[in-house]
């Protein structure tokens, strides 16, 4: 036996492999994954979500009540003029819920002491109507028309659809990154958010079933088009709103325009805002 | 806008990572290759005495000495972040192997070197751990450190 030196050529230890060429192979794979599986899921709580039941979205409006927070308000409105205004617009929700042919889930609204010119359908079921915007209105049509738009967000379950995706976001990211990762808790912090971004073909169809609710509730339509024109600048630029989930105002306005040419609605007088 | 800083600051270590990794790891690589040239003539074995002597007479040596060499090896960020990915998919984790053969091969390098003008060495035994796996978390299978223990018996005439 003979003990024989030699220097090994190369290392077959080590695969020879670009390591960078390794990275983006496996991160193009992995996103594409994740992307994939995003959508084919967001399709099925797209599908899913229309059929849960007015009880178990009632629960579920329940469940998110706890985790969200309310809008931040300006201090010093007298406790008699909110109590005044909350009750007007409890009045106008009722007339519009009672109209309404789409089973709405439990339902409140009140009045928010905010500057933005806004108002939002939570998750919780509460519509808030900021000071703002309420300022604007000058019949009880303008507003009702408002209220309706928010009405629409619930009658299609849009804040759900929402939600769902962002519990789907929440799934990807434990199976694939784990429990303690930082997607899961940018989707934690925002999940009891109160305010739900829709797209811009909710934010169209919810127009179109104000537009319904309005006529229904009052007999005519007039009031919708004064109070968009009000709350919303119509002279942007379309770039702009390329990557929005608004659509341009314009074109919101352009497409209640048409579906009021569509359907014959008419336009009539107006009710004054008062709590009776 | 502290998680788009988060996913920077990871962008960041793991630029950071190829580049000085890349750099450590072939400077260690030359390293080795060049004190394995050196030691090349110093047989180092994995057999044991009592198969040795039945083809060579160990009475020629009048000493015996436990040698040893260690090496803990860190991995870098890239490599890291390379690894996670390939065990959502299987296959060869290249990341690691260089590690772990730089680790090894370092072990037993420091074991030759420790044994000096030894004229044999026998009973070649090697070890590895991870240390500092997860920090501690329970869950996070990712491997931080690599410690490799090469322990032996040399020989002297």
């Amino acid at each position: 036996m003979r003990y024989n030196p030699q220097k090994i050529e190369g290392n077959l230890n080590v695969t020879d492999q670009f390591p960078l060429k390794e990275l983006f192979v496996l991160l193009a794979g992995f996103i594409g994954i994740f992307i994939a599986a995003y959508v084919i899921l967001g399709f099925a709580v797209e599908l899913i979500m229309p059929h849960i039941d007015l009880k178990t979205e009632n629960k579920l409006m329940k469940l998110m009540n706890s985790s969200a927070s309310p809008t931040k308000e300006i201090a010093g409105i007298p406790i008699g003029l909110r109590q005044k205004n909350d009750r007007l617009l409890e009045n106008v929700l009722r007339k519009l819920i009672s109209n309404s042919s789409m089973s709405l889930p439990e339902i409140k609204i009140r009045y928010v002491n905010n500057e933005t010119i806004n108002a939002y359908a939570h998750i919780d079921g509460t519509i808030e109507i900021h000071s703002a915007l309420f300022s604007k209105m000058s019949t009880e049509n303008e507003l009702a028309f408002v209220i309706a738009h928010e009405l629409g967000h619930y009658a299609y379950k849009d804040n759900l659809k929402v939600l769902g995706r962002k519990l789907v976001l929440l799934f990807l990211g434990t199976t694939f990154l784990g429990a303690d990762n930082g997607l899961n808790k940018m989707m934690l912090n925002t999940l009891g958010a109160t305010e739900s971004k829709f797209n811009q073909v909710q934010e169209e169809r919810a127009d179109k079933y104000a537009i319904e609710l309005l006529n229904k509730t009052y007999g005519h339509i007039g009031g919708a088009n004064s109070s968009f024109s009000k709350i919303l600048k119509t002279n942007e630029p379309e770039a702009l709103y390329v990557f929005s989930t608004h659509p341009n105002p314009s074109k919101r306005l352009e497409t209640i325009s048409r579906e009021i040419n569509l359907k014959g609605y008419k336009v009539d007088k107006q009710l004054s805002l008062n709590e009776d | 806008m502290e998680y788009l800083i988060a996913i920077g600051f990871t962008i960041l270590l793991t630029v950071v990572g190829f580049v000085f990794g890349t750099i450590n790891e072939k400077k260690h690589y030359a390293s080795i290759l060049e004190r394995e040239e050196k030691l090349l003539n110093l047989p180092t074995l994995t057999v044991s005495a009592k198969s040795l002597s039945q083809d060579l007479d160990l009475n020629q040596f009048s000493q015996v000495r436990l040698v040893s060499g260690g090496t803990v090896l860190s991995i870098d960020y890239f490599k890291r972040f390379l690894g996670i990915l390939r065990m959502f998919f299987g296959g060869n984790i290249s990341a690691y192997e260089s590690l772990i053969d730089r680790a090894r091969r370092e072990a037993i390098l420091r074991l030759k070197e420790q044994a000096g003008n030894a004229d044999l060495i026998i009973n070649l035994k090697l070890e590895t751990s991870d240390v500092g796996s997860g920090s501690g978390k329970k869950n996070d299978s990712s491997v931080t450190c690599i410690e490799t223990f090469a322990y032996a018996t040399a020989l002297y005439k």
